[in-house]
């Protein structure tokens, strides 16, 4: 009963018309970002999240989780107008959007993923109020040996965000953990691999690096290819459909939601998994799964629905647990410690109110993501237009303001930049940049937990797997690697096909 | 042709060794019996293993890894303008480097009309400044 009062005083508390602008605003940014090839909701939240600095909790938390679930959406604008994802989790949304578009309806793929979304998005984000205090509850039991599993079973992400090579995906992760170690050794306070720099003491600083390694280095990726077009756009009308006509894939949306949402809870799935298997089974057990492929309704909703369903279930383990499970989380947690708020079991406890806050905001931002995205549907076609002379160093400056503005150094800065170039050669290099993230968001949670599990048990690694939770944590995240990797091939193969 | 798991694989192994060398020679401090080198001459391991892992399948040809291909003439001025924006703001401010920089970017990105590589620069350089400076209260470097 006190979390409902907490339920209803926090609903209170984020209807302001100051918070529920700057949803808006978020929203509206979100859907600019995610409809941009190549940029993400990720890289959206990761340069705005300097800009929540001065703001108060509620209006930070607004424009990040509007943007956070506008850009999750939007990533199916340009997978049905133009063939191309804006993110990976949009990809499945191609199979059945772009020929939809393609046979003169562009403006019904887009109502029916638009709906599908909000939808989703919505629902988890219902799931998740629902959820998060008995998870909560249940992980004041943790210790370091948990916290350390739970550490590695969100570096199973990588096998899962790995597009190629997992290998390179491993590789890469390490490579984000080792920049973590630079600074200041967490047990003795020695200084580790800082070249004798001030400025590296404290550590290559969260906010500043993630703008490098998503932004900087998608800019730099696409400064190659700025004069490729995107040829004839159809027109955008008939967005709404009919109750009658969407009311037919009622169970589609909802499986696909619920799936979406406990998918997207366990670290190291994220969206582009909850979407290609919500789409695979929607396939598996529809009536006209011939159509599938050839400008379904169904195919549309399933993907788009679990997309962004995961936006309400990924928040659960970084709110009960504090360890992001993807990584526009990863970028979240950063927000919220900037924030002086530390996500894990005690503020659900202690602190039920804001978490109450931070899902009613998502709530919210569903339901502008339905508005804009019907509204502004017609303008869609000429978002994917804007000229990248103009976009791509635009968003350069925004990343050097965003990024300056974490600690006012001009320091941060050169990271940011130092780590874009670096990353953009990863990239080419075929590294995948998230699991560099995930490294380097884990990094710190597993050495701090490891090392204290390894001091209190005399060195004895053992104690990680005698543990019931911390075993079977472990146990999970061997089984998600064998499954996230077979799940990956099938997707594949199918996109393939 | 050249093989792209080959030269990453040998790359990120001499990373990986270079780094095994640091970690080892981290001290301990007091009582502790695990040095501040510990955590990372594991990660170094791991990630040697892999670089040989990535090597194997370069030499083994597992999957066809080609050099990518750049496109220089373009990328290499876009970085170095970067990287002089970076340090530019510095001793030139924000408004008079951000101005610089998006000139030359715009430039650089094949935009020729003088109108607009006049325009947009100010028009965009002085909003983000009166945004960040007056609305979200952020100093930027002066």
């Amino acid at each position: 009963m006190a979390n409902l009062e907490q339920l209803i005083s926090a609903l209170a508390t984020v209807a302001t018309p100051l918070t529920i602008a700057w949803i808006f605003l978020g929203v509206v940014i979100g859907i600019l970002f995610g409809a941009a090839p190549g940029l993400t909701a990720t890289t959206g939240v990761a340069i705005f999240t300097p800009v929540t600095f001065y703001l108060p909790f509620q209006v930070s938390m607004a424009l990040l989780l509007g943007i956070f679930a506008g850009g999750f959406y939007a990533g199916s604008i340009p997978a049905i107008l133009i063939k191309t994802p804006g993110a990976p989790g949009n990809a499945a949304t191609i199979l059945d959007g772009y020929p939809m578009a393609q046979s003169g309806k562009p403006g019904q793929a887009l109502g029916y993923s638009v709906i599908a979304s909000w939808f989703g998005g919505t629902l988890s984000a219902f799931i998740l109020m629902l959820l998060a205090p008995t998870v909560g509850a249940f992980t004041l039991k943790f210790g370091p040996p948990e916290y350390f599993a739970l550490g590695i079973l969100g570096l199973a992400c990588v096998a899962g965000v790995s597009e190629g090579s997992l290998l390179k995906g491993a590789a890469g992760a390490l490579f984000g953990m080792i920049l973590a170690t630079i600074g200041m050794d967490p047990i003795a306070g020695l200084s580790r691999f800082t070249f004798g720099s001030t400025y590296l003491m404290g550590g290559v600083a969260l906010i500043p690096a993630l703008i490098g390694l998503f932004a900087v280095s998608e800019v730099l990726s696409k400064t190659e290819i700025v004069s490729e077009g995107f040829g004839k756009l159809g027109k955008v009308k008939n967005v709404l459909p009919k109750f009658k006509e969407f009311w037919i894939y009622k169970w589609t949306m909802l499986k696909g939601a619920l799936m979406g949402s406990f998918i997207g809870a366990l670290p190291g799935t994220g969206p582009t998994i909850a979407s290609w298997i919500s789409y695979n089974e929607a396939k598996r057990a529809s009536k006209q799964s011939d159509k599938f492929g050839k400008g379904s309704e169904e195919g549309i909703i399933a993907s788009e629905s679990a997309n962004n369903a995961v936006t309400g279930g990924a928040l659960l383990p970084l709110l009960t647990l504090g360890i992001p499970g993807d990584t526009v989380t990863a970028v979240l947690l950063g927000a919220l410690m900037i924030k002086g708020v530390t996500p894990g079991p005690t503020l659900i406890t202690d602190n039920y109110s804001l978490v109450a806050e931070i899902l009613w905001i998502l709530v919210i931002a569903n339901v502008f993501l339905l508005i804009v995205g019907i509204l502004g549907s017609k303008l869609f076609p000429k978002l994917l237009k804007t000229p990248m002379p103009i976009m791509l160093p635009l968003i350069i400056v925004m990343c050097v303001t965003g990024g300056y503005a974490v600690n006012n150094s001009v320091f941060d800065v050169k990271v940011i930049m130092f780590l874009g170039v670096l990353g953009f050669f990863f990239m080419k290099f075929g590294f995948p940049i998230p699991p560099i993230v995930l490294g380097l968001v884990l990094g710190p949670i597993i050495e701090k937990n490891l090392i204290g599990s390894l001091v209190t048990s005399d060195m004895n690694p053992l104690i990680f797997v005698t543990r019931p939770i911390s075993g079977t944590i472990l146990a999970l995240t061997v089984l998600f690697v064998y499954f996230i990797t077979k799940q990956g091939k099938s997707n594949s193969d199918a996109g393939a096909s | 042709m050249k093989n792209q798991d080959v030269i990453v694989g040998a790359l990120s192994l001499v990373l990986a060794v270079l780094g095994m060398v640091a970690s080892s020679s981290l001290p301990t401090q007091g009582t502790s019996n695990v040095s501040a080198g510990f955590y990372p001459l594991l990660l170094f391991i791991l990630l040697g293993l892999c670089s040989l892992g990535i090597l194997w399948r370069g030499f083994k040809k597992v999957e066809r890894n080609v050099f990518p291909s750049f496109k220089w003439t373009r990328i290499i001025p876009f970085i170095l303008l970067i990287i002089f924006y970076a340090f530019s703001l510095n001793w030139a401010g924000f408004l008079i480097s951000t101005l610089i920089f998006m000139v030359t970017a715009m430039r650089i990105l094949g935009e020729h009309k003088l109108w607009k590589l006049a325009g947009i620069p100010l028009l965009s350089t002085f909003a983000i400044y009166i945004t960040f400076v007056h609305l979200f209260q952020i100093t930027l470097p002066s």
